[in-house]
């Protein structure tokens, strides 16, 4: 019942919507959100916009890989749009540290998932990007329909704005077999 | 501690003497139940294919990894349901889940769920019985599928379902569920019946009755403390409350009390025992909420209740440094300093102090309590961040 | 993905699906010629429980599961895919996965099936093209698949899901509507997908839709044709 539901819905709102179309990100570099990047493999952008300041790719559907990229969110602005009024999504602050960065990360992350995933943090340090300090971390959940996933995240504070990159993908197999291209993705970063 | 074991057995043997003595069945309820306890519907009707949903969802509900598993947290439940309904306790399935709001939810099939939210707002077992006892109630009165019937006329029935599967794993979240217009709401008669009976068994086994007015008003104070929404909790939105209904009940508790003059407990240390094993997990969940207030509510009432102070100040530290309001990071700091005094608080602590002292440009304790920390997790998942800041500091 | 999208405008649009579709369509993905096994003997499968549901259209227009239809039509299906599959030289078995923990390598691929089954559905026989798919890629569940292999000695996974709702006559013109009030279809109409696993790769080596206006999997004949319908492009043992 929730399948068809979900299908029906996604594949309503793709149509509807199909003058917005699924666009090819090459693999060559490009500006994004306020940075450049030159992506592994290719990539295909969402019409469908998660943040003010986010746009959403995937190579082979939502569900199987999915990288959200993020920019030049400013003080008090959010990294994804609220769903629901009772889960507000919490606010950009430009001295935000390291843990403050995660739980905002983690939280946007389980509102935007309705609230109640439970995402364990891993392998927490910084990445240099240029001149600019990252911070890198993975996280681990389920999703709502039990399958098991794991992000890689990637963002900075530059002039007071905070930037960055989330890949998703299920641990089974898709998580690892992308790693390589990841690692050389995020290691393009030019701040 | 095989004399406190055995102390243990020998009150159970008791509550079990005691239970046959008054000859304790469903049927010393004042209301019947509807259901026997073979009961199972025509598979042919629409409840048969309501129980079926219902069974698909038990099945992903027990494997789903937002279920709480400790084994005897579950049995502990489970034997509170046994001392209310000896009769029906084989029937009725508790599962209980990892999802900070208050909310019990009983299915037609007997699969009942307790949110793990339930155990951080009582304080003892008789309340948790009076929660148990109100949810079998309406397990025994087969409210659910005449709410289902009500429901289809109103082309609704959909709604139903969905909430159900939204309380599965609780993980089609409140969000989701309030956005619907309709919600799934038990009648006013209903409700009674089911504090009635629930209220009944209780006393039958022996719990002080009273407390069931007493968890009503614990809802209302933490309610009403929350300024920010007013009825935000899908258990509010469904069980619809008054200060009437919380007077009903004790009223009702006392008449029953005159009638059946017996002993009464509430039964506090092994409740608390046994929340104590997932205090630590159901307040983080409770924090990643943001509903401060309510945090904050429950937290004060902590206090009173013998939960590990150590464990009370570092939530309070770890409240002030989320809100992050004006004066916040002084409280913070605060809490988890007066926290660390004790040894079984969290030593993450440390952690959270170095980066609050960080921000307060305290270099030297930013270092000590990074430091620390290390010591205490020198394979903690952060440690590289850890170490970089602590460079940055030097 | 959040659904702004009233439900008369999905309506609409299942409406035409259904008119675009006709009264039976399928759609399928393929990737291999034939079946292979691994002993020169005729392909093993296993029949991964099938996820069915039968439901009754209800005066107003709400779907419910009918509970004794969905035990026969589990029955019925059971029966005729295994002969389906014996008539195509392949030996088939039910498998029923007796999973206790959902973080394990025995429930993890059942449900990477799921999503990787829902992006064929979305964008290979869907309509919504992905410029990063090129058509007939490889869809996989990568080599970890191979742990029901293990388990069962299975060269392929047959993964079977279907709905069917009836309505009243009275209901026919309100169809297209009540499927969106309730959970499903519009009264009478099947929607089934299947999918075969290669479990040496974790390859999906077929994919097929259908969608139908007629067929019931109330009793057995029909049943048989659903079966066919659904099963006719399997390639080959």
């Amino acid at each position: 019942m929730k399948l068809i539901k979900k299908i029906l819905i996604v594949s309503a709102v793709l149509l509807v919507t199909s003058c917005a179309q699924f666009k090819l990100i090459p693999a060559s570099e490009l500006k994004v959100k306020g940075f450049s990047v030159l992506p592994a493999t290719s990539w295909s952008k969402s019409p469908f916009e998660p943040g003010e300041k986010a746009e959403v790719w995937t190579i082979d559907g939502y569900s199987l890989n999915q990288m959200l990229v993020f920019g030049e969110i400013k003080e008090g602005e959010t990294l994804l749009k609220e769903t629901s009024k009772e889960l507000p999504m919490p606010k950009f602050r430009a001295e935000m540290l390291p843990n403050e960065l995660e739980d905002l990360v983690k939280t946007s992350i389980i509102n935007q998932e309705d609230g109640t995933l439970k995402i364990e943090t891993k392998n927490v340090r910084p990445q240099q990007i240029g001149e600019q300090v990252a911070f890198r971390f993975e996280l681990e959940f389920f999703d709502a329909n039990g399958l098991k996933k794991n992000s890689d995240v990637i963002v900075w504070v530059k002039d007071k704005q905070l930037f960055g990159m989330i890949f998703t993908a299920p641990t089974l197999h898709y998580y690892e077999s992308y790693k390589p291209a990841l690692n050389k993705t995020y290691n393009s970063i030019k701040a | 501690m095989s004399f406190q074991i055995s102390l243990g057995k020998i009150r159970i043997l008791l509550v079990s003497t005691l239970l046959s003595a008054f000859q304790l069945s469903a049927t010393s309820l004042s209301i019947q139940p509807v259901i026997d306890v073979n009961y199972r519907p025509d598979p042919a009707s629409d409840e048969g294919g309501f129980w079926y949903q219902v069974e698909k969802i038990e099945r992903d509900v027990q494997l789903s990894p937002y279920r709480i598993k400790d084994q005897e947290l579950n049995e502990y439940v489970q034997s509170v349901v046994c001392r209310l309904t000896p009769e029906y306790c084989a029937n009725i399935r508790v599962y209980i889940i990892d999802n900070p709001n208050f909310n019990a939810a009983m299915f037609p099939n007997g699969m009942m769920h307790i949110w793990s939210g339930v155990f951080l707002r009582l304080e003892n077992e008789a309340q948790l019985a009076s929660i148990l006892g109100h949810e079998i109630g309406h397990y025994l009165q087969t409210h659910q599928i005449q709410q289902f019937r009500e429901l289809k006329d109103a082309s609704a029935a959909a709604l139903v379902i969905d909430i159900a599967v939204g309380s599965l794993t609780g993980i089609v979240g409140l969000g989701t569920l309030l956005s619907g217009s309709a919600l799934a709401e038990f009648g006013r008669d209903q409700e009674r019946e089911a504090d009635i009976i629930g209220l009944e068994m209780m006393g039958h086994a022996g719990y002080d009755t009273h407390e069931s007015g007493q968890v009503w008003g614990l809802l209302i104070a933490e309610r009403e403390a929350d300024l920010s929404k007013e009825e935000r909790s899908i258990f509010w939105a469904t069980h619809p409350t008054s200060e009437e209904r919380l007077s009903n009940l004790n009223n009702q508790s006392t008449l029953f009390q005159e009638k059946w003059q017996k002993e009464y407990t509430r039964e506090e240390n092994e409740f608390r025992k046994q929340v104590a094993k997932i205090y630590h997990r159901a307040m983080s969940n409770h924090l990643s909420l943001q509903e401060y207030e309510q945090t904050e509510s429950i937290l004060e009432r902590h206090k009173n209740i013998n939960y590990d102070p150590a464990l009370i100040e570092y939530f309070y530290g770890e409240l002030y440094r989320l809100r992050g309001e004006p004066g916040d990071t002084q409280l913070s700091i605060s809490a988890y300093e007066t926290a660390l005094q004790q040894q079984s608080c969290p030593k993450d602590a440390h952690k959270q102090l170095g980066y609050l002292y960080t921000k307060e440009k305290n270099k030297k304790l930013a270092k000590k309590h990074f430091g620390s920390y290390l010591e205490n997790y020198p394979e903690a998942e952060d440690k590289a961040m850890i170490k970089y800041y602590m460079e940055l500091l030097n | 993905m959040q659904a702004f999208v009233s439900y008369s405008k999905i309506s609409f649009i299942i409406f035409s699906l259904l008119i675009m579709a006709g009264c039976a369509s399928t759609t399928n993905y393929n990737s291999v010629e034939n079946l292979n096994s691994s002993e020169n003997a005729n392909p093993r499968l296993i029949i991964m429980p099938i996820d069915v549901e039968l439901s009754i259209l209800g005066a107003t227009g709400v779907t419910e599961v009918q509970a004794e239809w969905t035990a026969d039509a589990r029955g019925f299906l059971e029966q005729e895919i295994t002969d389906h599959l014996a008539a195509n030289n392949s030996d088939a078995t039910l498998f029923n996965n007796d999973v206790q923990d959902i973080d394990s390598v025995q429930a993890q691929p059942e449900k990477l099936h799921e999503a990787v089954g829902y992006s064929i559905l979305v964008h290979e026989v869907g309509a919504v093209k992905l410029p990063t798919r090129p058509k007939n890629g490889t869809w996989t569940l990568g080599e970890k698949a191979s742990v029901l292999k293990e388990k069962t000695g299975a060269d392929y996974a047959l993964f079977v899901f279907m709905r069917d709702s009836y309505a009243s006559a009275g209901r026919k013109a309100m169809q297209v509507f009540g499927a969106l009030v309730g959970v499903g279809i519009p009264g009478g109409t099947q929607l089934g997908f299947s999918s075969l696993v290669d479990l040496n790769t974790g390859d999906i080596v077929w994919f097929n839709r259908l969608i139908s206006s007629s067929g019931d999997l109330r009793e057995q004949d029909s049943a048989r044709e659903t079966v066919a319908n659904l099963l006719d492009s399997i390639p080959s043992a």
